[in-house]
């Protein structure tokens, strides 16, 4: 494909020039406001779309277009009542705090969330304390948004002969710089990426932000919307697709190695990702069928390739309409002479053989003897969702902008009918694509893109595909640009402004923001050179931390006049520290990632009740906050 | 120390503080009602369910349509309703700084 027909590379170069305008047009706002306000909080003036919408855009972070996507690839439709929480997030996220803080945050000319809580309780401690675990947390939780950012890139511009011409001048030039283990391609999506990214945040503050959030916000709606249309035309209906998934048995996972009698030839042999192919059975010689879900290479002079993850269908109805699809009644040959020879495939732990696992709860699961999501784990993510995204620092700052309660009201009727036109139709199109696109069930993270490319080909509209990958990369961005301008209002304005320089000039906190925000930026970007494993894992655990630490103290600092400087400490380390305990457990029992689940519930739960209950242990101990503190905060002024 | 909820105290306490902690305990009963709606008729109808005995709603496994897509509806309407409707139109003050710098 030539470089200017490439609808995804102009769809990204348009949304690029639009996103440095916006940020653009906020820095000349800027320029003519009080400075930190301005800055981080965008002079506390956010209408009702921008409230909605960066609220909502921040929110959706890269795990709601990438990892969301493939858990419904993989297990079905239990992932409606995994999400479902997200039915009253908007009330709860904006509901249960936003009105108070944002008073709260007037009284006292708060800009960042540690400043709320230290002049509520007039404790330099908790205030540094707060701002510490939330730089640390909330950088952790960048570096996953970058690498995901950056996989969405790579697959968005992959194909691009510029971009891959670019990769290979990079590899040429820097090549000995590179860390091991990841490819050129990767490394310039990631610089790329980074450098957009810090540049608009730096340069424009909260305000380009916003806008920016507000701008992702459209393109992922009508990303998901125009998907749903296609995903169910396509499909042939819903109730078509949920039959199909009611008759599907979950595939066999493994791995396969491909083989030539005689050694390949100077250009090697090469089968491409995704490709099919068939053996027969060795005892009723019926035809299995499978797919490999990485590309496969024998060496020149090789006779074999390594071993590479394979997918083998199970469902007779799935194998007999798959053949179907092909010309000739059966995948396309392999190159001459080439065999494939199985190496391992593995049933899954729950629900191998057995119908209906996909339209029935707790789902299908390769590791999982009690099913994806067992009655307790489905308590917990519907407390997890809600609960964990009204503690987020993130959403909090958000309720610090707004300019009126009436722009609150109208902002979470708007955010409760936008979540719901997202995440419901997110299911559905995903449960489609297991019907569209069998066999990725090892690589379920390209769900998304390969779902993207695929519904604009059936369509016929090449262009769409630009369009529909833009959504995910737009929730990355949102995400990441409020982060990173949080740990910089809180590093300048709660550690250097309040414990180092109180005298601080505008110009020099000017100066310390910029410098602030683009340091994060780098050192979220050395962190994703080397990316992580187990990217939704961090996220899962910095998100659940920052509720658990946030949730408890806010919460009782704006509704319990008795809530004093000792109990909201309690709360915030004890309750972050029992969190903590429960995932260290979990590494030392299992040696994994997955933490003790008490009773099956999250460690968010157990986090979240220690936090309730050291803030009323610390709280009734102790004496009561003075006088003057409950009247400035609960009492009528004058 | 004085509690907001005794007679005679409540008038002394911020309206908007009052307002907010109504709506506060309102949402926290609708975020209740969800969970037992949700994971309760969930439980019942879609756990270890044979997938003969699935009924299909509008293209939907049945216990997902009324366990999650009418609960989901109804949350909708209500946060509507709530945020529309129900959320007091309180002052919320002047920023301090804002002042500090006109005044």
């Amino acid at each position: 494909m030539a470089d200017g027909a490439n609808p995804a590379l102009v769809m990204f170069l348009l949304y690029t020039l639009v996103v440095f305008a916006l940020a653009w047009f906020a820095h000349r706002v800027l320029s003519k406001k009080a400075f930190l306000s301005e800055y981080f909080l965008g002079s506390r003036g956010l209408g009702m779309v921008a409230l909605a919408l960066t609220f909502g855009a921040t929110s959706a972070s890269a795990g709601s277009f990438a990892g969301f996507p493939s858990l419904i690839y993989a297990h079905g439709w239990v992932l409606a009542l995994w999400i479902a929480s997200y039915m009253i997030f908007p009330l709860c996220g904006m509901g249960l705090l936003g009105k108070r803080l944002n008073q709260v945050a007037r009284k006292t000319g708060a800009i960042t969330v540690p400043d709320v809580l230290r002049e509520r309780f007039e404790s330099k401690a908790l205030a540094l304390i707060s701002t510490l675990l939330m730089a640390f947390m909330l950088t952790i939780y960048l570096i996953p948004q970058f690498t995901l950012a950056t996989l969405i890139m790579e697959q968005l511009l992959g194909e691009a002969a510029l971009y891959q011409r670019a990769a290979m001048g990079l590899a040429s030039v820097a090549g000995g710089l590179m860390p091991g283990g990841v490819s050129a391609e990767y490394v310039l999506g990631l610089l790329l990426f980074a450098v957009l990214v810090v540049l608009y945040t730096t340069f424009g503050g909260f305000r380009a932000v916003v806008w920016t959030d507000v701008l992702q916000g459209f393109v992922m709606i009508v990303g998901v919307l125009v998907m749903l249309v296609l995903a169910l035309a396509q499909v042939g209906g819903l109730p078509a697709a949920t039959q199909r998934l009611a008759q599907m048995t979950p595939p066999r996972l493994g791995e396969v190695v491909f083989e030539t009698p005689i050694p390949a030839p100077a250009t090697g042999h090469r089968i491409p990702s995704d490709t099919w192919f068939t053996l027969a059975d060795e005892t009723t010689s019926a035809l299995r069928l499978f797919r490999i879900n990485q590309p496969a290479l024998i060496a020149p002079g090789d006779t074999r390739s390594a071993a590479i993850k394979a997918v083998e269908i199970t469902t007779p109805q799935e194998i007999a309409d798959m053949l179907g699809r092909f010309e000739t009644g059966a995948p396309p040959p392999l190159p001459a002479r080439v065999q494939p020879r199985l190496v391992a495939m593995a049933e899954y732990v729950h629900g191998a053989g057995r119908k209906g696992v996909y339209v029935t709860a707790p789902g299908p699961s390769a590791t999982e003897a009690d099913g994806f999501l067992p009655l307790g784990l489905a308590v917990s993510f519907f407390v997890f969702w809600a609960l964990s995204g009204t503690g987020q620092p993130g959403n909090m700052i958000r309720l610090m902008a707004f300019d009126s309660a009436a722009t609150l009201k109208r902002a979470i009727a708007s955010l409760s009918v936008y979540f719901a036109l997202i995440y419901f139709p997110l299911v559905i199109i995903f449960c489609c694509a297991r019907v569209l696109a069998p066999g990725l069930d090892q690589t379920p993270d390209r769900i998304m893109p390969v779902m993207a490319f695929l519904l604009s080909d059936g369509a016929h509209v090449p262009w769409l595909a630009g369009l529909l990958i833009a959504a995910p990369f737009a929730a990355a961005m949102s995400t990441v640009d409020s982060f990173m301008l949080m740990i910089s209002s809180s590093v300048v304005r709660d550690v250097y402004q309040q414990n180092v320089n109180p005298q601080a000039s505008e110009r020099t906190i000017k100066r310390m923001s910029y410098a602030c925000t683009l340091v994060i930026g780098i050192v979220a970007t050395g962190g994703a050179l080397y990316p992580p494993q187990f990217l939704q894992y961090i996220i899962v655990f910095t998100g659940g931390g920052l509720a658990v630490a946030f949730l408890g103290p806010m919460t009782l600092a704006l509704y319990w006049p008795r809530f004093n400087k000792t109990g909201a400490l309690a709360s915030m380390i004890g309750g972050f520290l029992a969190y903590l305990a429960l995932y260290i457990a979990g590494f030392v029992l299992y040696g994994g990632t997955s933490p003790v689940r008490p009773l099956g519930f999250d460690p968010l739960i157990w986090g979240f009740a220690a936090s309730l209950l050291f803030a009323w242990i610390g709280t009734v101990a102790t004496p009561p906050p003075p006088e003057r503190l409950v009247r400035k905060f609960f009492y009528r002024e004058g | 120390m004085a509690e907001p909820d005794s007679p005679p105290e409540a008038s002394r306490f911020d309206p908007v503080f009052l307002n907010a902690r109504r709506e506060a305990w309102l949402i926290l009963m609708a975020w209740a009602v969800c969970l037992i709606w949700t994971v309760g008729y969930s439980a019942v109808a879609g756990y270890g369910v044979a997938y003969e005995e699935v009924s299909i709603i509008l293209g939907m496994p049945g216990w997902v349509f009324w366990g999650v897509l009418v609960p989901w509806i109804a949350a909708t309407l209500f946060s509507v309703w709530f945020g529309l409707s129900y959320i007091a139109d309180d002052d919320l003050g002047a920023d301090e700084d804002d002042e500090a710098s006109h005044g």
